[in-house]
């Protein structure tokens, strides 16, 4: 009789099952889609920022040195990759580009100039990634190596944000620039340009070697420490544990706690990821919903004439509960393996280029919660379900 | 067969006002009589057809069904009583869409816990003696037809064969021929009395329809006035 059963309300489980369907894949691609912002905008911080930055307290020799202890204290060998001490400060300063076509472009500009220790490979911010630039009075670009060994031994190398370049020349690589930085004191420093970093940062900056900088900057003393770890896995957990130990001689902060224009977008992304989200949840309860009442009233009389027949309330209730209730798990198992294989997939097939590198934080799926929202809407659906049929198995429709 | 005492029955109406529909019906059909029930659209036939279904709960009084005291029963118990003693035929047929002809037959063998091949089986005898047979028609397979493809005749004659193939003691025919032209009706309601007497069943037929009374043994005729209970009043033939 079962069978019976479900041939008549076949419609309603397999327009349920749909209806789920298509809203977690619309959901699922929401998601693909947030993750591979988050894994590339994960990847381009990752490779233009140090891990976590120290800035010092009043003492910076002891703060130093604290630091760097705890840092020893908490970490495994190997667990960092690099540390450099780090000088910044902010200068005008004149810039002139040398161009082959047009003559020399001249500008002031307020710039960010960090100074970086480059004695040791691998750098505290893998500048070797960066986008190299030609070769003065040649077509080719730098390799890697080439663009590491330049920063190590050459002479007064300078890497550059996109912020800056864009204000140099504003088009994309290759390009060669060739350019004097003048400070308020007027102390002109020739450097050669050899890369450009996408840090999303708006401040125009340059990067130099620590002697330069404290030049420039006529600041002896360096205002923190950079660290680079081995693991970005590592990078949140650490920082949490290093804040609260090294509080009293300085401030710790993560990349990911930076406020890039980026990071800023992809806040303003999440807002309406979820709100799409909560809006996909809603609008398929409320047409699963409907779709309940429509297939009662249309079946109404069909549940009528199965009474009449001697089928007891009961069997009925339990009939096509049993019925509704298989049918959502299907569904629901269904969605959920379709997000275990799809997300275990698409999580390879992001990973998988990008080997040291680990979504953001908040990118982690709570299977928990979801189960427990998924529990929830469920209930739900079953309440509805369970009050429909109980008021049209109540109903003592006329006997046409 | 059915003896009804001093049932009762009330409706509340929207204003939240009780309404008596039914007050002291006292009615007793005998078996295997043809009791007709004939009255205007609204005295209430159909009301007391729900209540014989054993359909509407809220009465009181005392329903007899085959010696049971029926409608105290639990829905459970009331629901085996129809399938094992009620065969209902209706006016528009009320065939399950979703089924095919074969299968609409079925379902009260199947509730009657009936192995799906032997149900099949008395399904098709019984499509059979109400003149349906698989080569009817000459295309395919009859039986496996689906309601919406049959002529009201037809469709009156499965229903006709759902009623009756579980061998009902009492087969219940709400204006069976209503929605026929008058030569099918005819022959729809000789079906039905034929097979009555077959099966040796109570037959209550409510129409409005005077002239099916030629073939009743007893005649009831429902009256109500506006706002006053149904009155149920057994006619002499």
């Amino acid at each position: 009789m079962h069978s019976t059963l479900f041939k008549i309300f076949k419609e309603l489980p397999l327009y349920q099952v749909l209806l789920g369907l298509f809203s977690f894949t619309a959901i699922l691609l929401l998601l693909v889609i947030k993750a591979m912002y988050s894994f590339g905008l994960t990847s381009a911080l990752s490779e233009t920022m140090p891990h976590l930055i120290f800035e010092y307290g009043a003492n910076p020799g002891q703060a130093h040195q604290s630091f760097m202890a705890e840092l020893q204290n908490q970490t495994a060998q190997g667990e960092v990759a690099a540390t450099s001490r780090f000088w910044q400060g902010t200068r005008v300063a004149r810039l002139y580009s040398r161009r082959l076509a047009s003559g020399v472009y001249e500008a002031e500009a307020q710039l960010e100039i960090i100074g970086y220790e480059t004695e040791q490979y691998p750098f505290v911010i893998p500048f070797d990634r960066a986008t190299t630039l030609n070769y003065e009075h040649a077509s080719v670009t730098l390799t890697p190596k080439e663009l590491a060994y330049e920063l190590m031994e050459g002479n007064a190398p300078l890497i550059i944000n996109r912020a800056l370049a864009n204000l140099l020349r504003p088009t994309s690589p290759p390009f060669m620039i060739e350019f004097n930085l003048e400070v308020g004191e007027l102390r002109p420093i020739k450097v050669m340009l050899v890369a450009v970093i996408e840090d999303m940062l708006e401040t125009p900056r340059v990067y130099l070697k620590a002697a330069e900088a404290q030049k420039l900057l006529g600041q002896p003393e360096p205002n923190g420490v950079y660290v680079r770890l081995a693991q970005v896995e590592q990078v949140g957990p650490l920082a949490t544990s290093l804040k609260r130990a090294c509080s009293d001689f300085g401030y710790l902060k993560s990349w990911a706690e930076g406020e890039t224009r980026q990071q800023k977008l992809f806040q303003v992304f999440q807002v309406v990821y979820w709100q799409v989200l909560i809006g996909i949840v809603v609008l398929s309860s409320i047409i699963g919903v409907l779709a309940i009442y429509r297939s009662f009233i249309i079946k109404k009389r069909s549940i009528y004439t199965l009474r009449l027949l001697g089928t007891s309330k009961r069997f009925l209730f339990g009939g096509l509960s049993g019925l509704y209730l298989g049918c959502l798990l299907v569904s629901l198992g269904l969605t959920f393996l379709t997000l275990f294989v799809l997300e275990a997939s698409m999580m390879q097939a992001l990973i998988a280029p990008i080997t040291k590198l680990v979504p953001m934080r908040d990118y982690a799926i709570d299977w928990v919660q979801l189960t427990m929202e998924a529990a929830l809407l469920l209930g739900f659906y079953l309440l509805v379900f369970g009050i429909f049929l109980r008021v049209i198995l109540n109903e003592n429709q006329q006997v046409q | 067969m059915i003896k009804i005492t001093n049932l009762q029955k009330t409706y509340r109406t929207l204003s939240g006002e009780q309404e008596r529909v039914i007050a002291d019906l006292n009615l007793h059909i005998p078996a295997g009589s043809r009791t007709f029930i004939t009255g205007s659209s609204g005295s209430g036939k159909s009301t007391l057809l729900r209540i014989l279904a054993l359909i509407d709960d809220e009465i009181t009084g005392e329903l007899h069904l085959n010696g049971e005291l029926a409608n105290h029963l639990p829905d459970h118990k009331k629901a085996k009583l129809r399938r094992d003693n009620l065969g209902f035929i209706f006016q528009d047929y009320a065939l399950i869409p979703e089924l095919t002809i074969l299968e609409n037959v079925m379902v009260p063998l199947r509730l009657q816990g009936r192995p799906r091949a032997q149900a099949a089986e008395q399904a098709v005898f019984w499509l059979g003696r109400v003149g349906l047979d698989a080569n009817l028609g000459g295309m395919g397979n009859f039986l496996k037809k689906y309601p919406a493809e049959l002529s009201g005749g037809q469709q009156q004659r499965v229903g006709i064969a759902r009623a009756l193939c579980h061998r009902p003691k009492v087969i219940v025919a709400d204006e069976p021929t209503g929605n026929l032209d008058q030569i099918t009706g005819g022959e729809i309601m000789a079906l039905i009395l034929r097979e009555q007497q077959e099966l040796g069943s109570t037959l209550i037929v409510v129409t409005h329809d005077l002239a099916l009374l030629q073939h009743a043994t007893h005649h009831v005729e429902v009256k109500r006035a506006q706002g006053q209970p149904a009155t149920f009043i057994p006619k002499t033939l």
